[in-house]
């Protein structure tokens, strides 16, 4: 019994790495740089329902510049809400991977995302709902209402701590 | 050695149902039955003039929806409306909650619809809200295709 244990073991192995060859000669293929440029030359979302084109910068913009510019816009942004923290108890802020989650009581749970498939910042807020932002010329603006992710941001927690949040270095 | 091995796995048992369970979240009850009895899913007739077409979500997204309106042409009200949604369940429930609103509104009520009245009805969470925003952008994308069709035709 124990010999046709190890024969069980043995053949799975040899499948698992049969599979894994197989994976990589699949992945072989796929590697020319296809995917990229094709995400970045045709906009795949309907940013707005007005049809207002989206501007070469947003399609120029490469992934791993989008990477780049919304990894830093987040962890900036988490930094303050930290140290905004650190005197208001009552705030939580969590960001990981990408995803930045904010309980700001009374107003609810705020989630702020990096999209990269079409190089957008979501927003969600439990006041003024969701909203996607595109980077125009360095600043995160929604195409459907013109709002700059950072001056909606700082209207609303400024007027759940009861002061004005300088929030520098987000769309200022 | 093996019953210590077996030993470890019963202490670790209850540890690792403390740590999963709390973190599991699950769909409000309006939105299971929406997305398991879907309203109005189907399609209309793209090529008649009293047709609109909304389009709208990306696929690299996970979320795509189509949905469809029927105009009367005299008085504007919308007689009939279809969707087919690509998506996860919020998706699905919401498209599916808006086409039971536009259905019997004018296209001038339908297009105030707001994001916000579909999320209240079907209790999202906040990462979820994003998904009645593609179903109020439906509405008004289908609405936009009307007209610009009337404009033509």
């Amino acid at each position: 019994m124990f010999r046709n244990q190890l024969q069980r073991i043995a053949l799975f192995s040899t499948r698992s790495s049969l599979l894994r060859v197989t994976i990589r000669s699949s992945k072989i293929k796929v590697t020319p740089t296809l995917l990229p440029t094709s995400i970045s030359q045709t906009r795949q979302y309907s940013v707005t329902t007005q049809g207002i084109p989206t501007t070469s910068q947003i399609t120029e913009l490469t992934p791993n510049e989008f990477h780049s510019i919304s990894g830093e816009y987040l962890e900036t942004l988490f930094d303050h809400l930290e140290y905004l923290g650190e005197s208001n108890p009552s705030i939580d802020v969590e960001y990981s991977q990408g995803v930045l989650t904010l309980d700001l009581p009374p107003n609810g749970t705020y989630v702020i995302n990096k999209q990269p498939p079409n190089k957008q910042i979501w927003l969600s807020s439990p006041v003024s709902g969701p909203d996607r932002f595109d980077l125009v010329e360095g600043k995160w603006v929604s195409l459907r209402n013109g709002l700059k992710l950072g001056d909606v941001l700082r209207e609303e927690i400024s007027g759940v701590i009861g002061e004005q949040v300088p929030l520098e270095g987000l769309d200022d | 050695m093996f019953s210590s091995a077996r030993y470890v796995r019963q202490s670790l048992t209850p540890l690792f149902k403390q740590s999963v369970v709390p973190t599991k979240r699950f769909y409000h009850p309006k939105v299971i039955d929406h997305y398991q009895n879907p309203r109005n899913v189907g399609s209309l007739d793209k090529t008649l003039v009293n047709v609109g077409t909304g389009l709208v979500g990306a696929p690299a997204c996970g979320d795509v929806m189509r949905l469809q309106i029927q105009v009367d042409d005299s008085t504007g009200i919308i007689q009939d409306v279809k969707f087919k949604t690509f998506g996860c369940g919020s998706a699905i429930a919401s498209s599916s909650y808006v086409t039971e609103l536009v259905r019997g509104k004018t296209i001038d009520e339908a297009i105030k619809i707001k994001n916000a009245e579909i999320a209240k009805e079907l209790s999202l969470p906040p990462v979820k809200l994003h998904c009645s925003m593609l179903a109020e952008d439906a509405v008004k994308a289908a609405i936009k295709d009307y007209k610009s069709k009337q404009m033509a035709a």
